[in-house]
């Protein structure tokens, strides 16, 4: 992509219109160790114009007790509304023996359509796990799916070729048991994270991170169930600005802190 | 939005994302208060329901409060910031929902009582709307019309493409001249007095 290519993309881009190919090719070239012509300028020109579109929708009274509810949030208590939230939701997912069942389909159409697609590019088999890390992910799922808690992001995830599996264990020095994988998906902009064995969370919290340039980004909190295992879906728009270098796991007061205040014992590194 | 004509208050919210960034909910609570009625008048706008609306309202403060350093002044103001990021959750919710789904109906917000911000916001905001409407207004019907369908619908140059029935290349056009556009006649408010 050439910068002139980059500069006509990119209002498309500031309005979320581009499809996912688009978007990675745009930010890869905006990555580029280049002479730039004003890409980043222009970057951000569109995005201011993109938002100014927000002023046309009027204005609305919020409900009353908005700011309770999202107290109630970040503080890590329940939530007042009896409606599922999307997203971040950390609960661990119910998923039905269905579900289960829809794994190991899921697993063998993904394994198929890896197939098919690494006869066409080369290049995409490296964001792909090995056969061995995508069985176990999938045993892993299934063992899950026991103690009620796959989630069905992490299925979906696992059935898309360009997944990355990045395998997440005890940081030196942490003698932790619990180990897990992340699902990563940077074409589609997700990842969901499972982890197991940890133990039940008693006036603490375990706080997930995702980390960037040595920049750790609060990702949520995990909630083991009582077998000590959690599927969390990340918050897409923490993928925005690119590629984490790190997903990490620490423990915090409860509730969570907007950064760690203790040292991750539980880490997986994203290879590029 | 056109930084020229940025509110005053920008720097203040800067200082309250500062504090939220430090984990103060008290500065996330005056932040809500500025900003909810747009986030909220944006989330109605796209999901044309309530309920939806104000999990959606939740959603997106919560997400400032856990991603207030990633804010980027460059891009734009905090309230903007704010409401890019309840406008991006609408429309993911939108596409949840399906295609389907993503009709219009009519409009509920006729029916909803509008917010009542001091009189010096009140005004911005006025001034704000007529001044992006009028550059809306000022483009030719079909680049209009496909930043509508980006904007506030969520569609994607190819689903726009099938929408309107049109060539994918030629909404791609449309997008692109209608965005340049926009952001000429945002740059020159008083071209549009």
């Amino acid at each position: 992509m050439t910068c002139s290519e980059f500069k006509a993309s990119v209002w498309a881009h500031a309005l979320d219109a581009l499809e996912p190919t688009e978007r990675a090719e745009l930010e890869r070239h905006l990555a580029e160790p280049i002479a730039h012509e004003g890409c980043q300028d222009e970057l951000e020109r569109a995005m201011r114009t993109a938002q100014a579109l927000s002023a046309v929708a009027p204005a609305l009274s919020p409900p009353a007790e908005a700011w309770s509810k999202i107290e109630a949030r970040i503080a890590g208590g329940p939530q007042t509304s009896g409606r599922q939230a999307r997203r971040p939701a950390w609960l661990p997912w119910a998923v039905s023996f269905i579900a289960a069942a829809a794994c190991a389909l899921l697993f063998v159409k993904a394994w198929t359509y890896r197939s098919a697609l690494l006869a066409q590019n080369a290049e995409i088999s490296q964001l792909r796990g090995a056969t061995a890390e995508r069985d176990a992910c999938r045993q892993e799922l299934e063992a899950m799916r026991k103690s009620s808690q796959a989630q069905p992001a992490a299925l979906a995830l696992l059935e898309l070729p360009t997944t990355q599996l990045v395998a997440i264990s005890a940081t030196p020095g942490s003698n932790s048991t619990s180990r897990g994988t992340a699902l990563l998906n940077m074409e589609e902009r997700r990842a969901v994270v499972l982890i197991s064995l940890l133990s039940p969370a008693v006036g603490k919290d375990y706080e997930l991170w995702v980390i960037r340039a040595g920049s750790a980004v609060p990702a949520g909190i995990l909630k083991p169930g009582q077998d000590g295992r959690v599927v969390a879906e990340i918050d897409r728009s923490l993928l925005q600005s690119g590629r984490p270098d790190t997903f990490a796991v620490t423990v915090e007061p409860p509730g969570g802190s907007p950064a760690p205040t203790t040292a991750p014992f539980i880490a997986g590194s994203v290879k590029g | 939005m056109n930084p020229r004509s940025a509110p005053a208050h920008s720097a203040a919210d800067r200082r309250l994302l500062d504090r939220v960034i430090g984990g103060d909910a008290e500065a996330l609570r005056a932040i809500t208060d500025r900003c909810s009625a747009r986030a909220f008048g944006i989330a109605q706008q796209i999901l044309r329901a309530r309920p939806d609306a104000e999990e959606i309202l939740q959603e997106t403060f919560l997400e400032v409060w856990k991603r207030a350093r990633e804010f980027d002044p460059a891009r734009g103001s905090v309230e903007g910031w704010v409401v890019t990021i309840a406008r991006s959750r609408s429309i993911d919710r939108l596409r949840a929902r399906g295609a389907a789904a993503r009709t219009r109906e009519s409009d509920p917000s006729s029916s909803m009582s509008q917010a009542a911000p001091p009189p010096l916001e009140a005004a911005e905001r006025r001034e704000a709307r007529e001044r992006v409407g009028a550059a809306l207004k000022a483009l030719p019907v079909e680049q209009r019309e496909v930043l509508q369908l980006a904007y506030f619908e969520g569609l994607s140059q190819s689903e726009i493409a099938a929408r309107l029935a049109q060539p994918l290349g030629t909404v791609k056009t449309r997008v692109r001249l209608g965005m340049e556009k926009l952001a000429g006649l945002l740059a020159e408010p008083e071209v549009l007095r």
